[in-house]
């Protein structure tokens, strides 16, 4: 054989070998698809995305992120359609586990793999009960649920409250989530504080007018989330979150307090936050329970969150005069959630 | 050059002398005399002058095509075995060494003393490195005489209207370079007015340099592109890493290796073959014929990301198939299949992600998540609407506009001949075969072993690289580099417009035409295709689509519209032309046949804007199918 042939020869037995083992490799490599119903303008999104990566970093997974961003465009017409290309994604890609990620995921996407065979869900900061998506009854389906941490939540507004401050309001956007945390709030027992009103806006002209109205109504606010707020009835677009939060500071006498690290990055005084962190690293773990040690979903327990986290914005604090406890500015400063 | 100074050459000459002659002859010989005097000079040292008698024979038919002969004086026959061809006194024979057959397919006798000028297969590399079209010239050399066909003269472009044109353009080009100087400093002096802060006015100056640059054609398009990375990272305006993002998208590796598989499938020769091989079996029906070339521009749409590409394979094919068939100059037998030929190769373009070199970069300003959505197969599926709309309409009015009564009566002699010139598939047409079946199955099961369609492309790349299908003199050259670096460029200028916020602030300003993407999609597709076809008669495709889609593409975000929509439709609406000047593949193509009376051009032409009516109707017919795939 001549030396030329010789040389054509092993380069296409390498070639062969080579795009044989990549092949096969790429073929066996468990596919994890995260689902937000966010995008990654929204914090809470990076942050959980970013508990993710780290715990599955040393895995040999391949993991691909869709994001349906259901809070820039919150429209029942642009969720069901979000909701189809997100269930198209999975029905192409195939992924051996949904991550999904806040209610719309579940809402417009899980929900409809319930009991595949091929699928195995993972829910994620989840304000909804599980009858609401047939979770109940579904074989296939774990998850973290997302609670906000009201406990905590009222030890923090005692410790800042005098002994005369002991109203709380609650505003929000009328987002179908915000609608599940009204629920909730209202039927958590905030003795010795009290609940005054839970106010869902539709617009930002409905949220000056609570806001301005309630100045003498209440001792503190209560903000959750204000991400789908119209312009006014006359324009339907969607309001910045930032502007929403920075107005209200500016405007308000009332120290607002808020339930994820978003409201003080948007401009806000103060949150007690449900842990992105933990309900990023908790889905994930249950991933590779999954996948690793092949552990079914309906064996795996759903959890609630344990954690929260503490954001700070120093110059409102002053601004309202409110002494937080040293401890609660150092874990916000351990945890770069000192603005 | 005179016979009689060739008298010399028989006698005792010195070196200079003959070499300067041999020159003389070469720059004077059809064909290649449209290469550079560079490339000429090149090859000078390895051609010769030969005297042969009457009776020698220069070549016999099977003898291996190393040479290819330029007959100066003297007269030559050639045969076929069994009957003579043609005598020759002035010339080239023995073309099939510049075509690559493996030999010589008739017999070539010297009739009287004669003088030929030898250029071996060597030389003639050197001529087809910046010339490739004068391969199809000597193919068609070799063909005609076959045919015993006449070559066709080749026309002289029109000289005057380009002299008048590039005159125009120098005033123009004045008035951008003033442009390009003067606004960044009103930019920059009107600092304090605006809203923006120093580093987003910095970058707005920028953006109006490349585009005043692009727009006014001051240079080539990569270059404002690569001033741009230069300034948006000197000027620290975005991270490095975001302004060079382009370069490490997927949309590089795609691009390249595209480019890659395009230039081993043209420069393989299967494209050719695989078009001759299909002819012979098309059946021997008038509308047979008009179909089969349709169906042929949008076979190779995928496979060559290039239209001139395209152009350059499919134009000598449709006037042979024009002489071939026997229909008449200009008619309208002739011009159905001209018709039936371009619009097969320009109307489908964007509904390939390989169809177009501007698809990649639309593909590479895409986010992430819808790069990963889009892939080939995908890409496809979505535009398959817009494709059933334009094939059936394009084709039903090829069809109804050129009826006619020519009977077509194809000399399925020519294309033995020519498939005999070919001769059996060599091995590097077996490797560009292999790589094709790879890179399709490849894509088409993407969802088994999850590699996405722009590694299997960049994989079938290394195999062509590993065997040495594509030398590595080819891989610098054949590879549309300076294209690449512009897309890449561009991609990362798209990304500093989101970065700094602008795309939020442009659609406020133009919120009266961008809410319409969220209201009423119908009337947003209106508005863009009449300000697109506009645009068209004074700013070039490739700077529309760089353009518009930095813009709308992260604007369609902003209002919950699949971004690869908003491209899809730039891409469509950036090719429509209806003048000839607004087309560089109508240009091309019409160079390429080298007789501007073998098809009506005006009829030509009204067709093609016909066919653009087409395309815009296939987008609106397009918006059902987006909003139930969840697109819209």
């Amino acid at each position: 054989m001549k030396k030329s042939n010789l040389n054509y020869l092993f380069t296409i037995v390498f070639i062969l070998c080579l795009y044989c083992f990549l092949l096969i490799v790429n073929v066996n490599r468990p596919r994890v698809l995260v689902l937000h119903s966010y995008n990654t303008d929204f914090s809470w999104v990076t942050d959980i995305n970013q508990s993710i990566e780290r715990t599955l970093k040393d895995k040999p997974y391949s993991t691909r992120y869709h994001y349906m961003d259901t809070k820039r465009h919150p429209s029942q017409e642009y969720k069901e359609k979000a909701g189809i290309a997100a269930r198209n994604v999975i029905k192409d890609w195939k992924p051996d586990v949904i991550i999904a990620v806040d209610d719309n995921a579940q809402e417009w996407v899980a929900k409809y793999f319930i009991n595949d065979p091929e699928v195995n869900i993972i829910f994620t900061g989840v304000n909804g009960e599980l009858d609401d998506y047939g979770y109940d009854k579904a074989n296939n389906v774990t998850g973290i649920l997302e609670r906000i941490p009201y406990s905590n939540l009222k030890e923090v507004f005692l410790q800042l409250a005098d002994s005369k401050q002991k109203r709380i309001l609650h505003i929000s956007d009328d987002s179908e989530t915000s609608q599940l945390i009204d629920e909730e709030l209202n039927s958590f027992p905030w003795d010795p504080l009290e609940l005054t009103e839970s106010i869902e806006c539709k617009t930002f002209e409905d949220w000056k007018k609570a806001i301005e109205k309630y100045q003498d109504k209440a001792d503190f606010l209560l903000v959750t989330h204000y991400h789908t707020i119209k312009r006014s009835a006359a324009d339907q677009s969607i309001v910045d979150p930032k502007e929403i939060m920075e107005w209200t500071m500016k405007n308000s006498k009332l120290p607002a307090m808020g339930c994820w690290g978003f409201n003080v990055e948007d401009g806000g005084m103060m949150a007690v936050a449900v842990s992105p962190y933990e309900q990023g690293e908790l889905a994930a773990k249950m991933a590779v329970d999954i996948v690793d040690k092949k552990i079914k979903p309906i064996q795996i327990p759903i959890v609630t969150n344990r954690l929260y986290v503490i954001y700070l914005r120093e110059e409102l604090l002053k601004k309202y005069n409110m002494q937080v406890p040293l401890m609660y500015e150092a874990f916000a400063r351990a945890t770069n959630h000192y603005y | 050059m005179s016979e009689l100074s060739y008298q010399k050459i028989d006698s005792e000459i010195s070196v200079t002398d003959l070499q300067s002659r041999l020159a003389e002859g070469l720059q004077s010989a059809p064909i290649i005399s449209s290469c550079q005097p560079a490339q000429i000079a090149r090859i000078l040292p390895k051609v010769t002058f030969k005297n042969l008698d009457s009776g020698d024979n220069l070549f016999s038919i099977g003898d291996p095509a190393d040479n290819l002969y330029l007959i100066i004086r003297g007269n030559v026959r050639l045969d076929d075995g069994s009957k003579d061809l043609c005598h020759l006194s002035y010339g080239f024979v023995g073309e099939e060494t510049v075509v690559d057959a493996p030999g010589y397919i008739s017999n070539a006798t010297v009739n009287s003393p004669t003088m030929v000028i030898i250029i071996p297969k060597g030389s003639i590399e050197i001529l087809l490195e910046n010339n490739p079209n004068i391969k199809s010239e000597f193919n068609m050399s070799l063909l005609n005489r076959y045919l015993k066909k006449k070559k066709s003269k080749v026309e002289v472009t029109e000289a005057g209207n380009i002299d008048s044109r590039k005159s125009n353009q120098g005033l123009i080009q004045s008035i951008g370079w003033v442009l390009t100087i003067l606004l960044p400093i009103l930019i920059f002096s009107l600092e304090k007015y605006s809203v923006f802060d120093h580093l987003t006015n910095t970058f707005i100056a920028i953006f109006f340099i490349i585009t005043i640059m692009s727009v006014f054609d001051l240079k080539a398009l990569f270059i404002p592109g690569m001033l741009s990375i230069l300034m948006l990272t000197s000027l620290h305006i975005v991270p490095p890493s975001l302004a060079l993002s382009g370069f490490t998208s997927d949309y590089f590796f795609m691009g390249m290796s595209i480019f890659g598989l395009s230039a081993v499938m043209l420069k393989s020769g299967i494209i050719y073959r695989f078009l001759l091989f299909t002819l012979k079996y098309v059946p021997p029906y008038k509308i047979a014929y008009p179909f089969y070339i349709f169906l042929m521009g949008l076979f190779f749409t995928p496979i060559i990301p290039s239209t001139s590409g395209t152009v350059g394979i499919m134009a000598p094919i449709f006037k042979n198939m024009v002489e071939a068939l026997g229909y008449k100059k200009g008619e309208k037998a002739a011009t159905q299949l001209a018709v039936a030929t371009f619009i097969g190769i320009t109307a489908f373009g964007s509904a390939f992600i390989t169809g177009k070199a501007t698809n990649l970069i639309v593909f590479g300003m895409l986010p992430l998540q819808v790069r990963e959505q889009f892939t080939s197969a995908y890409w496809v599926f979505a535009s398959l609407i817009y494709l059933l709309v334009t094939f059936i309409l394009n084709l039903a009015f090829i069809f109804i506009l050129y009826r006619n009564k020519e009977i077509p009566v194809l000399s399925k002699e020519q294309i033995e001949v020519q498939l005999k010139i070919l001769g059996p598939l060599s091995k590097r047409e077996w490797e560009a075969l292999v790589g094709i079946i790879i890179f399709i199955v490849g894509v088409i099961t993407t969802s088994i072993h999850n590699i996405g369609a722009s590694w299997i492309a960049y994989g079938v790349l290394m195999i062509f690289l590993a065997l040495e299908s594509l030398s590595q003199k080819e891989f610098e050259s054949e590879i549309n580099w300076s294209f690449l670096i512009c897309g890449a460029t561009m991609i990362g200028v798209a990304k500093t417009i989101s970065y700094l916020g602008l795309d939020q602030w442009i659609g406020n300003q133009i919120a009266w035409m961008s809410s319409y993407m969220q209201t009423n999609f119908v009337i947003f597709l209106a508005l863009l295709s009449v300000g697109i076809f506009l645009m068209r008669f004074i700013i070039s495709t490739s700077t529309i689509v760089i353009i518009l889609s930095a813009i709308f593409i992260p604007l369609s975000q902003l209002y919950g519209i699949n971004p690869w929509i908003v491209g899809f439709i730039i891409l469509n609406l950036s090719d429509l032309f209806i003048l000839p000047f607004q087309s560089g593949a109508y240009f091309n193509f019409t160079e390429l046949c080298q007789d501007k009376e073998i098809f009506n051009q005006k009829s030509m032409l009204a067709f093609n804007a016909l066919s653009c009516i087409f395309k815009v109707l296939a987008l609106f017919a397009s918006i059902p199918f987006w909003k139930w795939l969840g697109l819209l």
